[in-house]
């Protein structure tokens, strides 16, 4: 268990320490007297009075993405059979098959519980999340498109946003099969759609609602909620995890 | 094609005109854009080498799907989108997947910057045109296909004009005096591609 772990920590926090920016102030936070940013200052909204999720994010601690399923019970994942028996394995062998080893990307929604930053920004026709963790980028549109005929499925799927009230809700689907959930190994098949909603409390915390909706994998779809908080003044870093991965040799498994 | 391009331009009101402008007075570099042809630098380099280094040698560094540096990454033949908001112009490669902040809040490039792979990018607006100054890259990547090395020292210029509402013209000047002689410059040319899109393309998938 601890070679899965300290694989763990390197490939999701293999960042430079020396990066620049790491201190640059954050336009328009709300301060406290102290000069440091009021997390619990009210939530910020856009010109058009949605709640404005743009920021710098980071989840709290490997929790998630240890377990996606974390807050569950275990007998609270509706596996099916197979999938039972294949995180059963996965769980046996450490992670040994986890893609993530070998610097394959995460997929949706393992990206959410990904221990390194993530900043969300919002343009017209689409939000964009730009991850720290292998400098990798994810649009999510919001201009009515849908999903190309020809799409081919891929670690991040095809993902559209809309508003429901305050939540950002994200869909996703054309996910390719190949994704693990969680260092774990909760499997997500190609028939999945994934639900995220996005829902900024206050200013530096919000939740995300993720609910898994696969039928290969899964008997009845089911809802888990993760609480990323904010990082003000900072910026993100480089992090190319081809650069440095001498782990992967060493993850042996049993 | 009209009917596409107007789709994907849908909630996008800045972008209705070639010369729209966002916000004050700058010009909308928005699109997703592909060059016409996979840009050389070595004929205009290598006359002007004065220090051939490692690089070179090793073989292709982007073989290992490390990211390929700037401007390699954006010479062709992969298309890659600008986004732009009032603090940064964003740079979406199909290349890796990879992403490059530009930022034009008027912050200082990084005295000291740690050596990384795309460098650490600046812009101001010169009229019409984005001028990006990028700085603090590693000595591990080729400037172009053909191999042209590079130093620590390397300074990258680009000024982005959109000389129309389909053209993007793209003026790279390379600054390396430890390993060029005098700085030269090129210029790429991309087109939009007006209903197109980037698809996500991860190297060790492709990987030969």
């Amino acid at each position: 268990m601890k070679t899965a772990w300290s694989a763990i920590v390197f490939l999701f926090l293999a960042a430079s320490a020396h990066a620049q920016w790491l201190n640059y102030p954050t336009k328009n936070a709300p301060r406290s007297k102290n000069g440091k940013a009021d997390m619990s200052a009210p939530a910020p909204r856009t010109k058009d009075g949605k709640v404005d999720i743009t920021g710098i994010w980071e989840p709290n601690g490997l929790k998630y993405l240890i377990s996606i399923a974390a807050d569950l019970k275990p007998d609270e994942v509706p596996f099916q059979p197979w999938a039972a028996e294949l995180y059963k394995e996965r769980r046996a062998t450490n992670g040994r098959d986890d893609p993530n080893n070998q610097c394959l990307p995460s997929g949706v929604p393992e990206k959410d519980a990904v221990t390194s930053p993530f900043k969300i920004m919002q343009f017209p026709g689409e939000m964009l999340i730009l991850y720290e963790s292998r400098t990798i980028y994810r649009q999510i549109f919001t201009d009515g498109r849908a999903m190309p005929k020809d799409f081919k499925p891929s670690w991040q799927g095809f993902s559209t946003g809309r508003w429901d009230g305050d939540d950002f809700v994200v869909e996703t689907t054309g996910l390719n099969g190949k994704i693990w959930m969680d260092t774990n190994g909760h499997p997500l098949t190609e028939a999945a759609h994934v639900t995220e909603r996005f829902r900024r409390h206050d200013y530096g915390h919000m939740d995300i609602q993720i609910t898994i909706d696969d039928p290969k994998a899964y008997t009845k779809p089911w809802t888990i909620t993760e609480n990323p908080h904010l990082l003000a003044d900072t910026e993100l870093l480089e992090s190319v995890c081809e650069e440095n991965n001498k782990d992967a040799r060493h993850i042996v498994g049993k | 094609m009209k009917t596409g391009f107007f789709r994907f331009l849908a909630g996008c009101a800045v972008l209705a005109s070639p010369l729209a402008m966002w916000g004050q007075g700058r010009a909308d570099l928005t699109g997703v854009w592909s060059p016409d042809e996979v840009l050389s630098i070595a004929p205009r380099a290598n006359a002007l080498l004065i220090n051939r280094n490692a690089a070179e040698v090793k073989g292709d560094p982007d073989a290992n799907c490390t990211l390929s540096g700037i401007p390699r990454i954006e010479l062709g033949p992969k298309p890659f989108k600008i986004l732009q908001s009032a603090d940064e112009v964003v740079i979406l490669y199909q290349n890796y997947t990879a992403f490059r902040q530009v930022f034009t809040d008027g912050r200082a490039l990084p005295a000291d910057p740690q050596p990384s792979w795309l460098g650490y990018s600046v812009g101001k607006w010169d009229g019409d045109t984005l001028v990006v100054d990028t700085v603090g890259f590693n000595d591990l990547t080729w400037l172009d296909n053909a191999g042209t090395p590079h130093s620590e020292a390397l300074h990258v210029t680009e000024r982005f004009h959109r000389r129309d509402k389909e053209r993007l013209d793209i003026q790279i000047t390379i600054e390396d005096p430890k390993t060029f002689s005098k700085p030269f410059t090129v210029t790429e040319h991309a087109r939009l591609l007006p209903a197109g899109e980037l698809t996500e393309m991860i190297c060790l998938e492709n990987r030969k």
